[in-house]
């Protein structure tokens, strides 16, 4: 029973973001196009939730939804012709690009579907050690990898990812000073 | 996963009340609408130019402000909940984590990130 | 009956009961707002229907019902049809964490673990509050941008980069309340404050403040209801939506206060404890309800007292003094910890931080504002500039003898007068 639901749950999220998915490229309103990009973000998010990432779905929401969606509409808002009704036109490459993508989809498909690493990673003993052991649940055990320095050693680039944020502000602060001239 | 079937009710009802009230208010309510009524409400006045539609920069700049200073939160929550067991160098992991951050902060503070005319 | 389908059932019931409480308070919330208000300006409030005016709620959305939905003819249909669907999706999505209660009690059962007092206990609850309100902010902007109208687009922008900004410094805020809970389910963060015997609030004064204000300006609340700023904007992002799909802005609106009050109330007042008092059973939902209550009633209050603050003030304001201060307590909180050091010392250094921030606030206002006092000549000349300068006219008229009305009541102003000079002589650099 437990397991059906699980499927089900999988199923009807798959078919939502594939679809929402398909709309972000479709769509020939770029402000409904990026709706749409809202809806993929919360169903990536409740895959996350099948996969017992708790954490990954919760900053997928935070993070995509919430941050960098709004600033993908403040972009869409800042230029001139977000209100048209073909403003999100189609490249005449599109056949192009659909053949990449399903020679893509197709090879990621068989990858799973056959390689022993795909499969092998998903029940690591790291990870699942966390899993059922009650309090905290996943974000402890997370938190343990990231910021135990002897057990696992992932603080460098914990540091470092502040050193990638520090880049990242002086570049905004940069892309935002046209103004000033 | 299980704890997260009832979020998931409570989202399914939240939207069909939400689709509920749509369909009631535009099925109950009068429709009689005049090209006046259909104008913009601009006090009375005539629209003198559509509204632009356009963000200033200034928001844009914001935006990307928020989305490092978010995922910063969402780096430092983890390490706030482990803070306990970690002692001393969780404090250390974090006094450098926010120093590095501490910087470009100020910067754009002289910048004048911050100031809206 | 299957263990699931009985978890089933219990959610429904009580996904129901939560969507209809909150739309109920919702109702008689806009009814003791106004109430209050009413009361707070010397006025009556709306008491005409039923007793007590209890009937006003059900009396405006009968109204709203059967208005007129004007789509405007500049207006991008399908986002303005789903932007209010979208804040009240929203609202009423992020409850679903906050426990109401306690199981302790309950046993074991299968019926006692569907029908907890809470929608549901998850691992990342304060996140998941965070997250789910950070999409709030989507119903407002794609509501003002899509009205085709000035003043809907201004109150978008300005909400748009407003929330956005506060919002930080609530997760920041928040954190040093998790490093003393060490769990992100709201559910253990109430059972750690029985652990260590004590609310949070004594542990993060400061905390608490930043996140108070924070979560007032991420629901737009006054001081900080600048997107629908009447008296420069209409009505902000509101202007152009009618009936009901108006008043689902408003839902959308004292649901996003009452999770906020939640949130402060379960984690920095113990949620459902009060002492020894919440074992009773049926007494926690109780206490729950009353901090709630008070918090609301606080957004009220500030209402009713607070001028609307200016837009680069408020900017400035979350970035420059709120996040900086967000991460002071964030830092200091984690020494605390990483030492050793028993909890009080967070708890004084927060209101040590509280103390030397308003005396340096104080001392700023007194520098750009100086008390003034119009000097002798002036006056019988000036207009009175507030009710106390009233006492010291009067007083100053009556000593004067040069008007005989104003010094007829002499005796009561003499007295008032005289006190009333002696506080401005104290508070004179």
């Amino acid at each position: 029973m437990h397991v059906d639901l699980a499927s089900i749950a999988f199923w009807v999220i798959a078919i939502v973001l594939v679809g929402a998915s398909l709309a972000v490229v479709l769509q020939r309103n770029i402000v409904h196009a990026a709706l749409a990009l809202i809806v993929v973000f919360g169903a990536a998010a409740g895959i996350y939730i099948l996969l017992n990432a708790e954490f990954i779905a919760i900053v997928q929401v935070l993070i995509y939804a919430g941050a960098v969606t709004i600033l993908i509409l403040f972009a869409i808002m800042l230029t001139q012709h977000s209100m048209g009704r073909n403003s999100n036109p189609f490249s005449t490459q599109w056949w192009l690009a659909a053949l990449i993508c399903i020679l893509l989809g197709g090879g990621i498909i068989y990858a799973v579907g056959h390689s022993v690493m795909a499969i092998g990673t998903a029940t690591s003993p790291v990870l699942l050690a966390g899993e059922g052991s009650g309090v905290g649940g996943t974000v402890v055990r997370l938190g343990q990898l990231l910021y135990s320095p002897f057990q696992y050693s992932y603080v460098l680039p914990f540091e470092i990812a502040s050193v990638v944020l520090l880049v990242a502000i002086v570049g905004a602060i940069m892309i935002g000073r046209e103004e000033e001239e | 996963m299980a704890d997260y079937i009832p979020v998931l009710i409570l989202m399914g009802l939240a939207f069909l009340f939400t689709i509920l009230v749509t369909l009631v208010t535009f099925i109950f309510g009068p429709k009689k609408p005049t090209p006046e009524k259909l104008a913009p409400y601009e006090c009375g006045i005539e629209e003198i130019e559509a509204p632009k539609q356009r963000f200033p920069v200034k928001y844009l700049v914001t935006g990307m402000l928020f989305i490092i200073f978010d995922v910063e939160a969402a780096t430092i929550i983890p390490l706030a909940i482990l803070m306990h067991s970690l002692k001393v160098l969780g404090l250390v992991e974090l006094v450098i984590f926010a120093v590095i951050l501490v910087v470009p902060f100020v910067y754009i503070w002289r910048k004048g990130a911050f100031m809206w005319e | 009956m299957s263990d699931v389908a009985i978890q089933l059932i219990g959610a429904l019931i009580k996904c129901v009961v939560v969507i209809g409480a909150l739309l109920t308070i919702f109702a008689y919330m806009t009814l003791i707002e106004r109430r209050v208000l009413a009361r707070f300006q010397r006025r009556v409030g709306p008491n005409r229907a039923g007793p007590f005016g209890l009937l006003q709620p059900l009396a405006d959305g009968m109204k709203m019902a059967f208005k007129e939905q004007i789509i405007p003819s500049k207006a991008r249909r399908f986002v303005f049809l789903i932007a209010p669907s979208i804040s009240v999706f929203v609202a009423l999505s992020a409850f679903a964490v906050v426990p109401l209660g306690d199981t302790t009690a309950w046993g074991n059962s299968v019926w006692a673990h569907a029908l907890a007092p809470y929608i549901a206990d998850i691992n990342v609850g304060v996140l998941y509050i965070l997250a789910i309100s950070s999409l709030a902010v989507y119903g407002i902007v794609l509501g003002g941008w899509s009205s085709g109208n000035h003043y809907s687009l201004l109150g978008a922008l300005r909400s748009a980069a407003q929330m956005v900004s506060y919002e930080v410094s609530i997760a920041l805020s928040l954190a040093g309340v998790l490093m003393f809970s060490q769990t992100l389910s709201m559910v253990g963060i109430v059972h750690a404050q029985v652990n260590y015997g004590i609310w949070f609030i004594l542990v993060q004064p400061l905390g608490f403040l930043l996140y108070g204000i924070a979560a007032t300006a991420e629901v737009n609340r006054a001081p900080f209801d600048l997107p629908e700023a009447e008296q420069e904007l209409v009505a902000g992002y509101l202007t152009e939506f009618s009936g009901l799909r108006w008043s689902l802005y408003q839902m959308a609106e004292y649901i996003n206060m009452i999770t906020v009050s939640s949130i402060a109330a379960t984690l920095f007042f113990g949620g459902w404890t009060l002492g020894g008092l919440s074992g009773i059973p049926g007494l926690p939902i109780v206490w729950y309800v009353v901090k709630v209550a008070i918090f609301l009633f606080i957004f009220m209050w500030l209402r009713a007292t607070l001028p609307r603050i200016r837009y680069d003030q408020l900017m400035r304001f979350g970035w420059q003094v709120l996040l900086p201060l967000s991460v002071l307590n964030l830092l200091a909180t984690a020494v605390v910890i990483a030492f050793g050091w028993p909890w009080w010392i967070s708890g004084v250094f927060g209101l040590a931080v509280l103390l030397v921030g308003g005396a340096v606030y104080y001392a700023r206002m007194r520098r750009n504002h100086p008390l003034t006092q119009p000097t002798q000549d002036e006056i019988g000349l000036l207009l009175p500039q507030s009710v106390r300068l009233v006492h010291i006219e009067a007083q100053a008229l009556a000593t004067n003898g040069t008007n005989g009305a104003i010094s007829a009541n002499g005796s009561k102003g003499d007295k008032s007068g005289a006190s009333a000079e002696a506080v401005e002589a104290g508070a004179r650099p």
